[in-house]
């Protein structure tokens, strides 16, 4: 089996960003460039995937420009057998991404899709889902457990609301991960050494045939609501009286 | 202007949800707004649902043999009749995120996740990092899919006229997953988060004492919901689902009690929305003191039970006075 792991590089999510003078973007220059943390609970579990003998071939794939090369090879340097990097502007819509991610799939002859279930910078979470409907595979979104079965199937468990649901899905099929699912593993000094010698293999958007428009135009970005500045209360009947004031002490019914 | 709505049954509020999600495509204009429910049962809730006031009609589907609906085999069947709607809305949750995006690849269409105000039918805005910022999209294509989330749109009323029921044709089963088990998180019966006006959570606060009984204490003192941090979900004190944050659920509660609860960016996109928020820290520097509008320093362990023998004197006081009970904001 050969499964693909898709990662997106993000800035730093640990950074606060800030809504552009121009309200065209966030200002976020500042701010490393990291793989989305949830990425690499994807790559964590295609490698487990593989050491336990379920998968011969991990490949990590981005769809972004030439800066995300760096994220690919600590994606190397974690384990991953091969990387491809899609030649694409950055910010790409979900849709085109995922596009381009389904036509990787089919070129590389994976039958695992695996990746975040949310990349936390646009909170979209949306590329995992859109390729496996593009592909016309199943799905399993928000894993948290993850086994092969003797058919080789995945057996899923995942999180939803109210509790967690176990889940079937024979491949080819696309799973996106929760953090809960494992901690991604720390890449050696000398795997970065070594990672820094690899190929990234580079693939053009034409020759996947892909079309990059969207359909969606993003107009402008704005703050969040302000919050109102807060006091400090200095023991429980002051703080009691503040939400009183306020007719936020409920009494009970 | 014509918008389906799409119900998840197994959602432990779904009415609720669905009540947002009605008002969402009045929002969004709709002259006709049908619910679509499918699963067994689903022609128990369709008969809920058609009580809705601007519900239009109502259809639900059966998958013989099959309780929990796969998202494949729902998008296949909505994907089939799109052509009949100007939105396909569903809500911002476990269900929203596999469904929407699937149907939306059938479409060959974008979908927007995440909307939490409706400009026009076609301009929406939805946060992104962490809540931090708002970004506003325009959609070209038709059907418009999308998500909302519940707490930014107001429960529709139930009128006295019921909408037209029918059922739909069965769903298709392809056969590309299938669901083999649920195991219920042990938190059950309280109202759902995404629409709880008073919010109580604990954090890692809570894990040296491996209780998370001082937050279940206080929410019932308040009338509220328990929520977590990743902190307290982490050290097992709570169930994922009650997991607030960026990769968890947001919430816009009009009290919100944080226990213990540092305040990290990944939380706080959670309540960016919350009307009156309350940190009980032992730490005066924990970022969530710096955001909350009444900050405490102190020992939750101590705090709580103080706090919840305040209310009763209040409580007691107040019926001695002749007040009616009152609810929260
Ligand atoms: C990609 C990603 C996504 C994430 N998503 C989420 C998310 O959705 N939701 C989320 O919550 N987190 C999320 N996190 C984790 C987040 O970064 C924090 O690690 C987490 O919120 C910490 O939880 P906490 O503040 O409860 O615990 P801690 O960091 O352990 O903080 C405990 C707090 O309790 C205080 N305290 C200790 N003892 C007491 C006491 N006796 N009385 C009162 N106060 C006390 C301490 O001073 C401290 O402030 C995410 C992280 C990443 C990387």
């Amino acid at each position: 089996m050969i499964v693909l792991v898709a990662i997106k590089q993000i800035p730093d999510p640990a950074v606060v960003v800030r809504v552009r003078g121009d309200g065209q973007g966030v200002e976020l220059e500042e701010a490393r460039p990291v793989a989305n943390p949830l990425d690499d609970n994807a790559l964590e579990a295609a490698l487990q995937l593989r050491e336990s003998g379920a998968a011969r071939t991990v490949i990590a794939v981005s769809v972004g420009p030439a800066a995300w090369e760096g994220t690919l090879r600590t994606a190397l340097a974690m384990g991953a057998d091969r990387a491809v990097r899609v030649d694409a502007p950055d910010p790409l819509d979900p849709l085109p991404t995922a596009r381009l991610l389904a036509a990787v799939a089919v070129r590389e002859g994976a039958s695992l899709l695996l990746t975040g279930r949310q990349a936390v910078d646009r909170d979209q979470g949306q590329v995992g889902i859109l390729v496996a409907g593009l592909l016309g595979w199943g799905q399993a979104a928000f894993a948290c457990g993850l086994v092969v079965d003797e058919a080789g199937r995945m057996r899923v468990t995942r999180e939803v609301e109210g509790g967690q649901e176990a889940v079937v899905l024979p491949l080819p099929g696309v799973i996106t991960v929760d953090p809960r699912l494992n901690t991604p593993r720390y890449a050696s000094l000398p795997a970065i050494m070594r990672a820094r010698a690899k190929p990234v293999e580079r693939l053009a958007v034409a020759a996947l045939g892909v079309e990059l428009s969207s359909g969606l135009e993003w107009l402008e970005w704005l703050p969040p609501t302000p919050r109102n500045p807060g006091v400090r209360v200095r023991n429980v009947s002051e703080l009691v009286a503040g939400l009183r004031a306020r007719g936020l002490v409920p009494c009970r019914s | 202007m014509s918008v389906l709505i799409l119900i998840d049954p197994h959602q432990p509020a779904w009415a609720g949800v669905a009540a947002r999600l009605v008002s969402a495509a009045g929002a969004l204009g709709a002259e006709r707004v049908v619910a679509l429910v499918a699963g067994s049962g689903a022609s128990l809730q369709a008969e809920r649902l058609a009580w809705f006031t601007g519900v239009s009609e109502v259809i639900w589907c059966d998958h013989l043999g099959v309780a929990r609906v796969p998202p494949e085999d729902l998008a296949e069947h909505v994907a089939a009749v799109s052509n009949d709607f100007d939105h396909i809305i569903a809500a911002a949750s476990t269900f929203g995120a596999e469904c929407i995006p699937r149907i939306a690849a059938r479409l060959g269409v974008s979908p927007v996740t995440g909307v939490v105000s409706i400009r026009d039918p076609v301009t929406l805005v939805r946060p992104a990092h962490a809540g931090g910022v708002r970004m506003v999209v325009r959609v070209a294509a038709r059907p418009v899919l999308l998500t909302v989330q519940p707490w930014a749109f107001a429960a529709a009323a139930v009128g006295s006229v019921a909408a037209v029921v029918r059922q739909g044709a069965d769903l298709v089963g392809l056969g590309l997953s299938h669901s083999c088990g649920f195991i219920p998180a042990t938190r059950s019966g309280q109202e759902d988060l995404s629409m709880a006006r008073v919010v109580v959570a604990g954090g890692g606060g809570l894990e040296r004492s491996g209780s998370f009984a001082p937050v279940e204490a206080l929410a019932h003192a308040l009338g509220g919901t328990v929520g977590a941090s990743r902190g307290a979900v982490d050290a097992g004190l709570a169930p994922a689902d009650l997991q607030i944050g960026q990769t968890g659920r947001i919430i816009a509660p009009g009290l919100y009690v944080a226990l213990g609860i540092s305040g990290a960016v990944q939380h706080l996109a959670g309540i960016k929305e919350a009307g009156c928020v309350v940190s009980i820290n032992t730490d005066p520097q924990a970022p969530m003191a710096a955001v909350a509008d009444f900050a405490l320093t102190g020992d939750l362990h101590a705090v709580v039970p103080e706090w919840i023998g305040e209310m009763a004197v209040v409580s007691s006081a107040s019926l001695a006075s002749g007040d009616a009970p009152g609810g929260s904001g």
